[in-house]
Parts: structure tokens; C-alpha cells; sequence
């Protein structure tokens, strides 16, 4: 006789110890910041580790590694995908296409905020824009090289005041290709840090923001 | 606006936090526990490890949308039988549960075997995988399981994937290698392209000892994946 599984909640959890295994340095994130002058000189460098992910991002790699339909059968979705990121369980359509897809973004901004795995925005987003208190957010860029993908925004501050920019999330947005439904995307904050000190940012200056996540294998 | 001039005059100060040490964590762990029983169903081991290996599938997958629409680039995803096919997210999405066809991206199983490879991150398959039954050397498959909501603890959070195996095979078992295995299907815009890719290895570990199964008992696998832990 088997017994029924150990119930996931209460005892594998507690199964897990913080330092159980040697520190495998398998899973890396950076943010870097390199803000230029208005002469295009580079006048920072700034490079700290990413530390904060959030549930979303959790429920997002849930669709690659549990997929997105439900193991136990039907046509629902499966139960992360509806708990946490709020997807239909079924999206009603009149065709038999129905894709999920994902974008990424970053966003910077002039606030901070106790982290909490369920932090859906900046304290202060900076808006894109040249007004007072804006920056045009000029660029993205999304590569990678085998087991690392980079993340970048370039901005630039059109105003007449330096800006300073004190935390940066990772956004990611999810929609639905299908035919015949409406589905508007929704947008996931995955990651929020503040910097260990402001980035700023002089009038007619520039910055590049880099969000780097590693998966050495 | 120029931007690059006279990076070597670089006033460069990299924050202590920015370099591995000991008291640096990454932010994303993933754990592999795995339970065996006898045929009582009795704990007979407990088996803990830093699971640290997701393959190129996985790691290609998660591009967003903008690399495939700036670049024009598409992804190779090789599957557990060796077939590659391209992926790209301006041809379709991941298929979702909708009202009409079913055409499902779904969770295959966590694959047990009993050979291991050094390149994890080009892994497709595991080196020697054990068949579902209850013949020889084999182990019998239960169905895989999410758990239905993420576990949150303080900063941290988790959710978890397991899958038990039984064996009745009358000899001992031994496991030496695990993998997660999703079954990938893309939907395009209009139904205007549907790629099944089959069966694709998302996660490879070979284990850090051995874990035997004696006969009549059973080992259930977690896969606990922790962000902040």
C-alpha cells in the first residue's frame, strides 16, 4: 500500500531549509544604469543585483513549465494562471485559436516602496513624456545570448531639471491572440527594486537601463 | 545627442551587492525534493537539492514577444523525440483553453531516468529515460499536479509541481535523473497557423545521489519553484 502524496502546502515546504545545498549560483539578475550628458559623455555606472521578482513573474514561468491548460483534463486553464495572473479559465471564442502572448518592458521611476510579492506598480512611475518631472523613453531592446536575456530602455531627459530616478520594475504584459473574443492585455509588474543610490539623470542628458536575468543551466 | 564618448574617463563604482559573495541569494531558486516510501508506505528517504538546470526550451520560450518582432528572429524547439520545429510569437501564441477545439499546451509529466548528461542546457530528452508500466525497469506514472494556488511565506513565494511513481516492477528502481516535460502547441491569429511541437523538456536535473525505489513502493517528486526565497 501507498500512501496518499504528503500534503504540498504544509510539509515539503517545510521540507526545504534556506542553506540545504551549496550555493549553485544557477539563477543571476542585475540592474545596470549608465546615464551620459548632454555631450553624450558617460558621467555613471551603476551595476546592483535584481532581488525582487514577484508572484506574477512566478505565474508567468508557470505557463512554460505547468503549461496552460490544466493537467487534469478539460478545457480550463491551469489554476496559477487564473489565481494569480486573473486569466479567463476558458476565453470564449468562435474559433478553435486561442494564444497566449507576452511582452516585456521597463519602467523607471522617481518613488520607493516596501516590496511585497504582490506589488502590481512603482510608488511614482515616471511618465514618458518632455514635461516637467518626464522622461521621453527613447528605446527597448529585448536579446539574448544562450542563457541570459537583456533587457534595456533608453531615456531621455528633454527638461530643463535633472530627474532622479530611485526604483525600476520589470513590466510584463500578457494577451490573447483568438478569434471572434475581446481580451484586453493586462500588465504584470514581475520585478521592483530600488536602487542602492538615485540615478540622476541632467537636463538634456541620457540613461540606459539594463535589466539582465541569468540562467547559467 | 551622442551617447558612448570617453567611457575610459568612467567615474565606475560598482555597489558591493553587484558581486557574488556569501551574503549574496539569487532571487529565483528552484528546489527538488523527493519522498520515497516502501511498500507500507513508509518515508523511507528524503531527498533535498538545488535543482539549477532549465534547458534551452525554456529559456528560448520565455523571450517576450518584442525580441521576435524586432528582430524577425524565430526560436528552434527541439522536442523529447528529437523533432524541431520554429517558434516565434508573431506566428501565434501559446495555446489557451478556449470554448471550441481543444488544442492543449499542457503539463506531460516529470520524467524520471536512469542516465545523466553534463549539458543540461542543451538537453532535449533525458539520457535514459524510464517507460511508464509495470514491466521491468519500468515505474508506473500518476497523473502530474500544480498546485492550485502560490505559496507565500513573508517576501517569498512558490508554487510547486509533483508527480508520484509506483513500482511494481518486482526489483528495485533507481533514479538518476528528472525532468519537466510540457506539451507545447502554438495558435496563430485567424487559426492561420497551429504548431504542435509535441512533448518539449523544460527542466533537466541529474540527481546529487542515486534514489532507489524498492519494489511495491513509491516516489512522489516535487519541483518547488521560490522567487525571494
Amino acid at each position: 500500500m501507498v500512501a496518499s502524496d504528503v500534503a504540498i502546502n504544509d510539509d515539503i515546504i517545510n521540507l526545504i531549509m534556506p542553506d540545504d545545498t551549496p550555493d549553485e549560483l544557477s539563477f543571476r539578475a542585475y540592474i545596470e544604469a549608465k546615464v551620459y550628458d548632454r555631450d553624450g559623455r558617460l558621467i555613471n555606472f551603476h551595476r546592483q543585483e535584481m532581488r525582487s521578482l514577484t508572484q506574477y513573474f512566478l505565474a508567468l514561468i508557470s505557463a512554460l513549465l505547468a503549461g496552460t491548460f490544466s493537467p487534469s483534463g478539460g478545457n480550463v486553464a491551469q489554476p496559477l494562471l487564473t489565481s494569480i495572473l486573473g486569466l479567463p479559465s476558458t476565453l470564449s471564442n468562435s474559433t478553435n485559436c486561442a494564444g497566449m502572448w507576452w511582452d516585456f518592458a521597463i519602467q523607471v521611476g522617481s518613488g520607493s516602496q516596501p516590496f511585497s510579492v504582490n506589488l502590481n506598480s512603482l510608488a511614482a512611475p515616471i511618465a514618458n513624456g518632455s514635461g516637467e518631472g518626464q522622461l521621453l523613453y527613447t528605446g527597448w531592446n529585448a536579446t539574448y545570448t544562450q542563457a541570459t536575456h537583456y533587457y534595456t530602455i533608453s531615456v531621455y531627459n528633454a527638461t530643463s531639471s535633472t530627474i532622479t530616478v530611485t526604483e525600476i520594475g520589470l513590466v510584463g504584459t500578457i494577451g490573447m491572440i483568438c478569434g471572434g473574443c475581446s481580451f484586453s492585455p493586462i500588465t504584470f509588474l514581475l520585478s521592483y527594486d530600488t536602487f542602492s543610490s538615485p540615478i540622476s539623470i541632467p537636463s538634456n542628458g541620457s540613461a540606459v537601463f539594463v535589466i539582465s536575468i541569468s540562467f547559467s543551466g | 545627442m551622442m551617447i558612448g564618448n570617453n567611457i575610459e574617463e568612467l567615474p565606475t563604482s560598482i555597489p558591493s551587492d553587484a558581486y557574488h559573495d556569501k551574503h549574496s541569494s539569487p532571487t529565483f531558486k528552484v528546489h527538488l525534493v523527493i519522498v520515497v516510501r516502501d511498500k507500507d508506505g513508509k518515508v523511507i528517504n528524503i531527498h533535498k537539492q538545488r535543482s539549477h538546470s532549465p534547458t534551452a526550451n525554456f529559456i528560448q520560450l520565455l523571450l517576450p514577444s518584442s525580441y521576435y518582432n524586432m528582430t524577425g528572429s524565430t526560436i528552434t524547439v527541439t522536442n523529447i523525440n528529437g523533432s524541431s520545429n520554429p517558434w516565434a510569437f508573431y506566428k501565434g501564441g501559446y495555446t489557451y483553453p478556449n470554448t471550441a477545439t481543444n488544442n492543449p499546451s499542457y503539463l506531460v509529466m516529470i520524467q524520471v531516468g536512469s542516465g545523466q548528461q553534463s549539458n543540461p542546457y542543451s538537453s532535449y530528452k533525458l539520457a535514459a529515460p524510464i517507460a511508464n508500466g509495470n514491466g521491468s525497469g519500468q515505474l508506473s506514472y500518476s497523473r502530474p499536479s500544480i498546485i492550485p494556488n502560490i505559496i507565500v511565506s513573508g517576501d517569498s513565494a512558490s508554487f510547486v509541481i509533483s508527480q508520484t511513481f509506483t513500482n511494481v516492477s518486482g526489483a528495485t528502481i533507481t533514479i538518476t535523473e528528472v525532468g519537466v516535460v510540457v506539451n507545447v502547441q502554438n495558435n496563430g491569429a485567424g487559426c492561420g497557423y497551429t504548431q504542435n511541437f509535441g512533448p518539449v523538456l523544460m527542466w533537466y536535473d541529474t540527481l546529487s545521489s542515486p534514489i532507489s525505489i524498492p519494489n511495491g513502493g513509491a516516489v512522489t517528486i516535487y519541483y518547488i519553484f521560490t522567487v525571494n526565497p
